[in-house]
C-alpha cells in the first residue's frame, strides 16, 4: 500500500506539472484527471518491458534518422545511448521504452542545439585579479602625488577605539593580502618551546607549594644570592620584605635552605637585610628633594655613589655568577664577606645622613660640618677607604658652599637674598664714608654664634674683609683693571688637601683643612687688600693726614702751636664781642699753620666755636673753639668721626695749659719786686713758681710722655695693618689710649676738674697780680698785707689729706671765683686792697696746697689699679717735695 | 584525488547523471517533457509503474488539459 501511496504521491505531482492550472481552482478537472492517472496506472494489462525490444527499437531508430539525412541525431542519440548503457541501472529500458512512446516526431522537430540548452552554463571562470585591476584599478600613482597632510588628522576624529581598530584591521587585510599573495597560514605559528617554559616556572620558587613538615619552600643558595643583590639594590624582592613607609626590610620566614638550619641560613641573611636596610632608607633620602643648593650638591653625591655602586660593584657580582670566567663556588657566606666589606663607606653614609636629617632643617650646614668630623673620625680609626670616601664628598659639598664666597672676594657682590651666606647688606644706603663698617654685616644667628659651618669660623673675618675691601676699591674706582690675579686659584678637594697615597695622611684632617682654606683664601685676599693699602698709603695719605693731625690738635710742633695759642689768647684778652668768630679764627688758624702743612692741608683747616657758658675768665671757655679738618671719605673709614671729639679734647686741654702758661708769663718779675710788702711779694713769688711749674709739668707730660710715645706706637703699628680693619682697629685704640692717659676719660674725671682748678689757679693769679700792679702807681707803697703765716700749718695740714671730697672742691673752687668777684667788687681802700690781694693769694695757695695733693693721691690710686705707669711717673713729678714718701 | 564517497553519494550522482542523459535523449526525442515531469516520470517508474500505461497516461492528460504543448490527437 506505501507503494500505491507513494504512486498516488507521485502521480499527483506528474498531472500537477503537466496540467497547467492550479488544481485548487477547478477541483473537478482535478479529479478527473487523478481518476485517469489512477485508471491508467494499472498496469496488469501491460506486459513487461522487453529490453531487447527496446533495443531494436532503438536500433531502428537510429537507421531511421541516417537514412533521412539526420546523422547528428544520430549521432547524440548514440552517444547518450552509450553512456546511459554505462551506468548499470535497473529501469533502464523502462525509461528508454517510455521516451521512446512519448518521442513525437523527432526528425522534424527536435534540433541538437537544443541540447545546448539543456546544458546548465559554464560556471562562470574565477574571478582573476587581472580582471579586477582591469577593472577598477586600486592604485592611481597620481593619488600620490601632492598630499595634503593637514586636511585629516585622526586628532580631530572622536572615533572610538573600537571602530579604529576595525577599521585598521580592515584597513589591514588588503594590505596584507597585497604583500602575500601566497600565504602559508602555517608559517603564523611559532613552535612552542614547552621546555623553556618548564624552567621559567621552576625558577619562579616563590610559586612553588611549600613544604608540609615546616611550610617553608626550599631554595636553592643561588636563588638566596640573586635575590641579596636585588635587595642591596633597592629592588622589591621575594625573599625580603620592603617596606617603603618606614624603610625597613625584613626576611621572609617562608623560604629555607636545603642544606643549612633555618636559624644560620635567617642570621646570614638578616645581617645582609640590615646593610640593604640602610642603603634602602639612603635611596629614599636621596629622592626627596631639597629647595636649598647645598643640601642639593649633597643629595646628588649621594646619588652618584649610590649609582656607583649599583653599577660596578652589585652588577660585577650579578656577572661573575651568571656568566664565570673561571668556576666559582656558590656561597653565601662569601657574599656576605664581601658585600659587608664593599659596602661599609655607603653604610657609614647612610647612618650619618639619618643621624643629621631633622638637623638639616634647622642647620643648612649640618651636613657639611658632620662630614668634617667624621672624616676626622675615620682618619683617626685607620679606615682609609671611609675617609677618601667622605672626604671627597666633603669636597664636593664644599665647592657649592665656596661659590658665594668666591663671588664675594673676588667681586664684592652678593647674591640675592642668600641665605646660607653670612655675609649680608644691612645698609645699603649708608655714606661712603661709612662703607668699611656700616654697610656690610655679618650674619649672625642663634647666641650670637656666626652663621657658617663650624671648620670655616677662623676665616670668616679674613673672608669678610676681603669682600669688603674689594667694594672699596670699587668705589673707589679702581678696581677692575689689573686687579686679576694671575695665578690660578688653589684647588680644594681631596687630592690637594689630602694627597694621593693609599693609607691614610699623617696630619690631622682638620689641619691639612685650614691649612689649604688658608692658602685659598690668600690667593683672593691678598690681592685686594695690598692693592687697596697701597692706594690709602700713597694716594690719600694716610700717614700725612695722621701727622696733619698730630699738629692740630696735639701741638706737635710746639712754636706753630704756641703762636696759634698766642694769637688766640690776645683775642680773648681783648675782649671785642667777636673774638671768636670762626672765620675770622679759621683765616688766623690758617695762617699760622701756613708754614707746615701743604697748601691743601691747609685750605681744609676749620675752626669751629661751641657757644658755652661763660665762665667767667676761667680755662674752661677755652673749650668753645673747635679745630677741625675736611677728611677725603675713605680717611673716614678709617679715622671715624666719632674719634675727632677726642682729638678736640686733648686739643682743649692743651690749649688750656698754653693759657695757664701764658697767663703766668705775664706776670713779671720785676713788678712783683716793686711790691712793697715783703709778704706778698714773697707770696706772690711762690705762688708764681708753683703755679708755673704746675702747668709746665702737665704740658710736658701731655706733650711728651702721652702724645708722643702713642703716636709713635701708633705711627709704627699702622705701617704694618694690612686691612682697613686693622688700621681703624689700630687708630682706634691710639685715642683710647691717648684719652685715658690724658686723664680725660670718665672714670678720671674728678682728677681732670682738679687739673682744671689748679690751672684756673693760676688764672686767678694773674688776674690779682693784675689788679696789685694796677693799683701799685695810685697806692704808694701803702699795701700791708697780713703775713701768710696762718696759712702755712694749714697748708701743712692739708698735705696729709689724701683724699678731699669733690664737693668740697667744686664749692672751694666755686666760692674762691665768687671771692674773687666780690674782692673784684670791691675796691677797698688803699690798706684794704693789699690786703685783699694777700687774702687772695694765701687762698690761692690754700687752695693749691690742697689740690695738688689730690691730684697725686689720686693719680697713684689709679695707676695701682690700672698699672699704668705714666700716672706713676706724672705723680712722682708732682711730688717734687716730698723727698721721704717713697712708696 | 576525491576523498572517498559514501555509495549514497555514488547513487545519488549516477542517478542525476542518468537523469541527465535521459533528459538529453527525451530532448532529442522531441518528447516535451521537462526535466521536472522527467524526474517524475523515473520516480513513477522506478516505483514500478509500467511505461507504456505511463505514457497513456500523460498523452491523454495531455491531450485533454494541455494544449500548449502544440500536440495533436493524432499518433
Amino acid at each position: 500500500m506505501a507503494q500505491n501511496a507513494k504512486l498516488g504521491a507521485l502521480t499527483e505531482e506528474l498531472i500537477r506539472s503537466i496540467v497547467k492550472f492550479d488544481p485548487a481552482t477547478n477541483k473537478q478537472a482535478y479529479r478527473h484527471a487523478k481518476d485517469l492517472a489512477k485508471q491508467g496506472l494499472r498496469a496488469h494489462q501491460y506486459g513487461r518491458t522487453n529490453q531487447f525490444d527496446v533495443q531494436a527499437s532503438y536500433k531502428g531508430l537510429d537507421e531511421k534518422f541516417r537514412v533521412l539525412n539526420r546523422d547528428d541525431l544520430a549521432d547524440a542519440l548514440d552517444k547518450r545511448l552509450e553512456e546511459l548503457q554505462a551506468i548499470p541501472n535497473k529501469w533502464t529500458p523502462e525509461y528508454l521504452s517510455l521516451l521512446l512512446q512519448l518521442s513525437d516526431r523527432p526528425v522534424e522537430n527536435s534540433q541538437v542545439e537544443a541540447l545546448e540548452l539543456l546544458r546548465p552554463p559554464p560556471p562562470t571562470p574565477p574571478l582573476t585579479w587581472a580582471e579586477i585591476v582591469a577593472d577598477d584599478p586600486y592604485s592611481d600613482e597620481d593619488i600620490w602625488k601632492d598630499i595634503d597632510y593637514a586636511a585629516e588628522s585622526s586628532e580631530d576624529d572622536r572615533t572610538p577605539k573600537k571602530r579604529g581598530g576595525r577599521q585598521s584591521k580592515e584597513d589591514s587585510l588588503p594590505s596584507s593580502i597585497d604583500h602575500n599573495d601566497a600565504y602559508d597560514p602555517e608559517s603564523c605559528i611559532v613552535p612552542v618551546h614547552a621546555q623553556a617554559i618548564q624552567e621559567i616556572s621552576e625558577s619562579q620558587f616563590w610559586k612553588a607549594a611549600p613544604e608540609e613538615q615546616l611550610d617553608k619552600i626550599e631554595i636553592t643558595e643561588l636563588q638566596a644570592i640573586r635575590e641579596a643583590l636585588f635587595m642591596l639594590a633597592g629592588l622589591p624582592t621575594s625573599l625580603y620584605v620592603n617596606n617603603p613607609k618606614n624603610g625597613s626590610i625584613r626576611v621572609n620566614h617562608k623560604y629555607n635552605f636545603s642544606h643549612a638550619l633555618t636559624a644560620t641560613m635567617e642570621d646570614l641573611l638578616s645581617q645582609l637585610a640590615d646593610i640593604g636596610q640602610d642603603l634602602y632608607r639612603l635611596r629614599q633620602w636621596t629622592l626627596r628633594r631639597s629647595p636649598l643648593p647645598l643640601i642639593q650638591t649633597f643629595e646628588a653625591a649621594i646619588q652618584f655613589r649610590l649609582t656607583e655602586y649599583d653599577h660596578e660593584y652589585l652588577a660585577s657580582q650579578q656577572r661573575r655568577y651568571l656568566v664565570p670566567d673561571t668556576p666559582i663556588a656558590v656561597s653565601l657566606l662569601e657574599l656576605h664577606h664581601d658585600i659587608r666589606s664593599t659596602s661599609r663607606p655607603l653604610v657609614q653614609l647612610a647612618k650619618l645622613v639619618a643621624e643629621i636629617e631633622p638637623l638639616l632643617l634647622v642647620n643648612p650646614f649640618a651636613h657639611l660640618e658632620t662630614l668634617f668630623d667624621r672624616t676626622g673620625a675615620a682618619q683617626m680609626a685607620l679606615e682609609s677607604d671611609v675617609f677618601e670616601f667622605l672626604s671627597k664628598i666633603f669636597f664636593e659639598c664644599l665647592q657649592t658652599y665656596l661659590k658665594p664666597i668666591r663671588k664675594w672676594m673676588e667681586s664684592g657682590e652678593l647674591g640675592a637674598n642668600d641665605e646660607t651666606f653670612f655675609v649680608f647688606e644691612s645698609d645699603s644706603g649708608s655714606e661712603v664714608s661709612s662703607l668699611w663698617h656700616d654697610r656690610y654685616v655679618l650674619r649672625r644667628g642663634k647666641g650670637n654664634a656666626l652663621r657658617s659651618p663650624e671648620f670655616l669660623q677662623p676665616a670668616a673675618h679674613k673672608i669678610f674683609n676681603t669682600g669688603k675691601s674689594v667694594i672699596f676699591l670699587k668705589e673707589l674706582g679702581i678696581y677692575g683693571t689689573g686687579l686679576a690675579s694671575t695665578e690660578p686659584e688653589p684647588r680644594l678637594d681631596h687630592l690637594t688637601v689630602c694627597g694621593d697615597s693609599s693609607t691614610v695622611p699623617l696630619s690631622p684632617f682638620a689641619e691639612l683643612f685650614e691649612a689649604a682654606f688658608e692658602r685659598w683664601i690668600r690667593s683672593k685676599f691678598s690681592l685686594a687688600s695690598t692693592v687697596l693699602r697701597e692706594h690709602l698709603f700713597v694716594q690719600f695719605g694716610l700717614f700725612r693726614i695722621l701727622k696733619v693731625f698730630s699738629h692740630l690738635f696735639l701741638g706737635e710742633d710746639g712754636s706753630v702751636f704756641q703762636d696759634f695759642a698766642d694769637a688766640i689768647f690776645e683775642r680773648m684778652d681783648s675782649r671785642q664781642r667777636g673774638w671768636n668768630d670762626r672765620y675770622l679764627l679759621t683765616e688766623l688758624a690758617r695762617g699760622v699753620f701756613t708754614n707746615s702743612f701743604a697748601p691743601s692741608d691747609v685750605d681744609k683747616v676749620i675752626v669751629r666755636t661751641i657757644s658755652i657758658k661763660d665762665q667767667g675768665r676761667s680755662v674752661k671757655n677755652l673749650r668753645s673753639i673747635a679745630m677741625d679738618y675736611a677728611l677725603p671719605w675713605p680717611i673716614m673709614n678709617i679715622i671715624q668721626r666719632s674719634s675727632i671729639s677726642i682729638y678736640q679734647q686733648v686739643f682743649t686741654f692743651l690749649l688750656q695749659t698754653y693759657r695757664a702758661k701764658y697767663l703766668l708769663q705775664r706776670v713779671e718779675w720785676n713788678q712783683l719786686v716793686r711790691l712793697k710788702d715783703n709778704r706778698l711779694t714773697h707770696m706772690a713769688y711762690k705762688l708764681r713758681q708753683r703755679l708755673m711749674w704746675f702747668s709746665d709739668i702737665l704740658r710736658s707730660y701731655l706733650s711728651e710722655t702721652v702724645i708722643a710715645i702713642s703716636t709713635q706706637a701708633m705711627t709704627a703699628d699702622m705701617g704694618r695693618a694690612e686691612d682697613i680693619d686693622e688700621m681703624s682697629n689700630i687708630h682706634i685704640k691710639f685715642l683710647a689710649r691717648l684719652q685715658e692717659q690724658a686723664l680725660l676719660s670718665q672714670n678720671l674725671k674728678p682728677i681732670y676738674r682738679a687739673i682744671i682748678s689748679l690751672l684756673d689757679l693760676g688764672v686767678l693769679f694773674s688776674e690779682i697780680h693784675e689788679k696789685i700792679v694796677q693799683k701799685l702807681p695810685t697806692a704808694k707803697l701803702r699795701h700791708d698785707l697780713p703775713p701768710k703765716s696762718p696759712a702755712k700749718p694749714a697748708k701743712a695740714a692739708n698735705r696729709r689729706k689724701s683724699v678731699i671730697p669733690l664737693v668740697v672742691e667744686n664749692q672751694s673752687s666755686d666760692s674762691s671765683d665768687s671771692e674773687l668777684d666780690a674782692d673784684g667788687d670791691n675796691p677797698v681802700g688803699e690798706g684794704s686792697s693789699g690786703d685783699a690781694g694777700l687774702k687772695t693769694l694765701n687762698q690761692i695757695e690754700e687752695q693749691f696746697g690742697k689740690l695738688l695733693p689730690f691730684v697725686t693721691a689720686g693719680l697713684r690710686s689709679v695707676s695701682r689699679a690700672g698699672a699704668k705707669p705714666v700716672w706713676e711717673m706724672l705723680a712722682e713729678r708732682l711730688e717734687w717735695d716730698k723727698p721721704e714718701d717713697k712708696l | 584525488p576525491s576523498p572517498p564517497a559514501s555509495s549514497q553519494d555514488v547513487k545519488r550522482k549516477a542517478a542525476r547523471e542518468v537523469i541527465d542523459i535521459l533528459h538529453e535523449i527525451a530532448t532529442l526525442l522531441n518528447t516535451h517533457l521537462d526535466r521536472q515531469q522527467l524526474s517524475y516520470c523515473v520516480s513513477l517508474i522506478e516505483n514500478g509503474a509500467n511505461p507504456e500505461a505511463l505514457a497513456n497516461v500523460i498523452r491523454k492528460l495531455r491531450s485533454e488539459y494541455d494544449a500548449s504543448s502544440g500536440e495533436g490527437e493524432a499518433e
